[in-house]
Formats: C-alpha cells, sequence, structure tokens
C-alpha cells in the first residue's frame, strides 16, 4: 500500500496533468471569443483577447502589427462596417509550453460579403502564441498562412438572395 | 476520516479518469494533425500519424491500403501535385477508449479540392470511422477510412467572376 508520500505526490502530479488539460480548454475557449468577436464587431471583447504586446502576422505575414492598439486600428478598419463575416476555427494542436505559455495551430475557414456582394472565401493554418496574464489567457502572437483565397461576385447567381443579416448597411 | 487505503482507491480511480481524458485530447490532436499534414503537403509529417502497419478504407472501400508505404504513396499521388488545393475539416468527434492503448473514433468530414490546370472544384461530405493504437506513449493511426454522404464536382469557369486570390502551392514565377 502507497505511503501518505507517495500519495501527496500522485496527487501533485494530477493536479498539474488537470492544469494542463483545463489550460488547453480555455485556450481553445479564448480562440472561440475572438472569432466570435469578430463576426459579431464586438470590439471591446475582441481587445480583451489579446496581451497588450501582441503581435500579428495575418495574410502570410503580409499584414504585421505590434501592440494591442495597432491591431484593433487594423482589425477596426478592414470589419467595423456593415460587411458580413464569417470566420470558423478547426483542427486546435494546443501546447502548453510552460505554466504561463502556450502555442497552438488551427485551420480557418473564412466567408465574406463585402459591401459589394461579393464573395472571398479562404482557407488558413493559424500558428499562434498565448500568454497567461493574471489568471486570463490571452493571444500573444497570431497570424496565418493562406492555403488559397478566392473571390467572385455574387451578383453573377441571379436567384441569390441575402435574406438576413446582422449587420445593416446604413440607410442611403 | 478516510483512511491510506480509500484514499489510495479514489487516487487511482482519478488518474484513470485524467488518463481517458488526456488519450482523448491527444487523438483528436493527431486528426487534426493528419488534417493540415494533408492540406500542407507535409509527407513526412503525415507519415508519422500512422502506424507501419495501417490500413485505410477509403471512398467507401475504394481505396483499401495496407502498410504506411503504400498509403502515403496514394496520398501523395492524389494530393501531391501543386495543380491540387484540398481543404480537409473533421468535426463532432466521437471517440471511444477501448483499452489503455487503442481506441475507436467517428468523425464528420467536410472535403474540398480546386483542381487549378482544370478549373474544376469538388465538395464531398463523408463520415470517418477511425481506429487508433498507443504505442510509445504516441497516439497513432491504425485504421482509417470514410463512408461518402454526398460528393459533388462543378466547373469553376461557370462563375465568370470568379478569381483565386491566393495559392499556398502556386509556382513562383522567376
Amino acid at each position: 500500500m502507497s505511503t501518505i508520500e507517495e500519495l501527496e505526490a500522485k496527487i501533485k502530479q494530477l493536479e498539474s496533468e488537470l492544469q494542463i488539460l483545463k489550460d488547453i480548454e480555455a485556450i481553445k475557449q479564448l480562440k472561440g471569443r475572438y472569432f466570435r468577436s469578430i463576426d459579431c464587431k464586438l470590439w471591446d471583447e475582441l481587445a480583451d483577447c489579446f496581451a497588450e504586446d501582441a503581435t500579428t502576422d495575418y495574410s502570410n505575414g503580409r499584414e504585421h502589427y505590434e501592440g494591442r492598439d495597432a491591431i484593433m486600428k487594423y482589425l477596426k478598419s478592414t470589419l467595423d462596417m456593415p460587411v458580413l463575416t464569417m470566420h470558423q476555427g478547426h483542427h486546435p494542436e494546443i501546447t502548453i509550453a510552460s505554466e504561463t505559455t502556450a502555442v497552438g495551430r488551427w485551420s480557418l475557414e473564412d466567408y465574406i460579403i463585402t459591401l459589394k456582394n461579393k464573395g472571398m472565401q479562404c482557407a488558413a493554418f493559424y500558428r499562434d502564441e498565448y500568454v497567461k496574464v493574471g489568471g486570463q489567457w490571452k493571444i500573444k502572437s497570431t497570424g496565418y498562412d493562406l492555403v488559397y483565397r478566392e473571390l467572385w461576385d455574387r451578383n453573377e447567381t441571379k436567384s441569390l438572395k441575402t435574406t438576413d443579416r446582422m449587420h445593416q448597411p446604413s440607410p442611403e | 476520516m478516510a483512511d491510506a487505503k480509500d484514499l489510495e482507491a479514489r487516487v487511482q480511480s482519478l488518474e484513470r479518469t485524467v488518463a481517458v481524458r488526456e488519450d482523448i485530447e491527444a487523438i483528436k490532436r493527431l486528426k487534426h494533425k493528419y488534417f493540415r499534414c494533408l492540406d500542407c503537403k507535409l509527407w513526412d509529417e503525415l507519415a508519422e500519424c500512422f502506424v507501419g502497419d495501417a490500413t485505410t478504407s477509403y471512398t467507401d472501400g475504394k481505396y483499401s491500403l495496407r502498410g504506411v508505404d503504400a498509403i502515403m504513396g496514394f496520398l501523395k499521388k492524389s494530393l501531391g501535385a501543386s495543380t491540387v488545393l484540398s481543404v480537409h475539416q473533421g468535426h463532432q468527434p466521437e471517440i471511444d477508449m477501448t483499452s489503455a492503448t487503442t481506441a475507436k473514433g467517428i468523425w464528420a468530414s467536410e472535403a474540398g479540392l480546386i483542381i487549378t490546370d482544370r478549373n474544376v472544384s469538388t465538395r464531398e461530405v463523408n463520415f470517418y470511422h477511425d481506429e487508433y493504437v498507443k504505442m510509445d506513449g504516441q497516439w497513432k493511426i491504425k485504421h482509417t477510412g470514410y463512408r461518402r454522404v454526398f460528393e459533388e464536382v462543378w466547373d469553376r469557369g461557370e462563375t465568370k467572376s470568379l478569381r483565386l486570390m491566393a495559392n499556398m502551392f502556386a509556382q513562383r514565377k522567376e
């Protein structure tokens, strides 16, 4: 039978393994909140996903920004208009590197309906770094490499109608 | 108060519970890596996902292959060309542990191809039925295969405005 010391060591091991599983789940939820905030245009909630000194390398590194303020300025400049977006993250591969740092990969599929009724679709792979600040996981760096991106005119499909939208075009 | 014997039984039960959660997460991650390596054409990393004697029954069993070399040969032949862009997605994993070192999984899958030199797109919806095995602490694919719900194919040229704006495998213009 185990001694108290042996049991304590086993419990410590279990605590550390459970913490890793909880951290992985928290990081998956962080990324879920990030994508939801983008599509729902919840800018304060989106900003809260980033560490203050976060960096990005969106679109094969072409969209490189340093600092949460610069990142938010860029994201608002492309999304703070009644463009409709769908960003889906799939296939998380999360590695907890230490108690407060982690790295992750995700696949991305996005679909965008532009103001001029253009359709834009892409598939890409994200490479992220995360940091735990004050008990909360935040995005430390994020960026993606595209598999492809395509663009077409939705008006070409005569029967296609957008029958509901979260973000309304301004009445003009 | 619990005595040491009770505590030991509870610790052992917790160890099994935690191990199952870790195994399920590791198996999901293995499948995620498999799909990423397919779409990024990372053949060496993809081969690591399989055990040496792995088997497949892709496309309703039409492609029943035995051994990692045969499987990799088939995958490279199907997806290796720079003119084939693929997007494979796995959803809704149903993972069951069948022992400490074996497991089964069912995944919903949506996959699409863009074949640039023929200007054709395909889309298919499948259900994967997999078996996994843990070897030297690493989960590997022991068997994988899928049954199709549907596959469709269309001529991209029919949408006159359609343009490819980015392509991971485009030949660099010298």
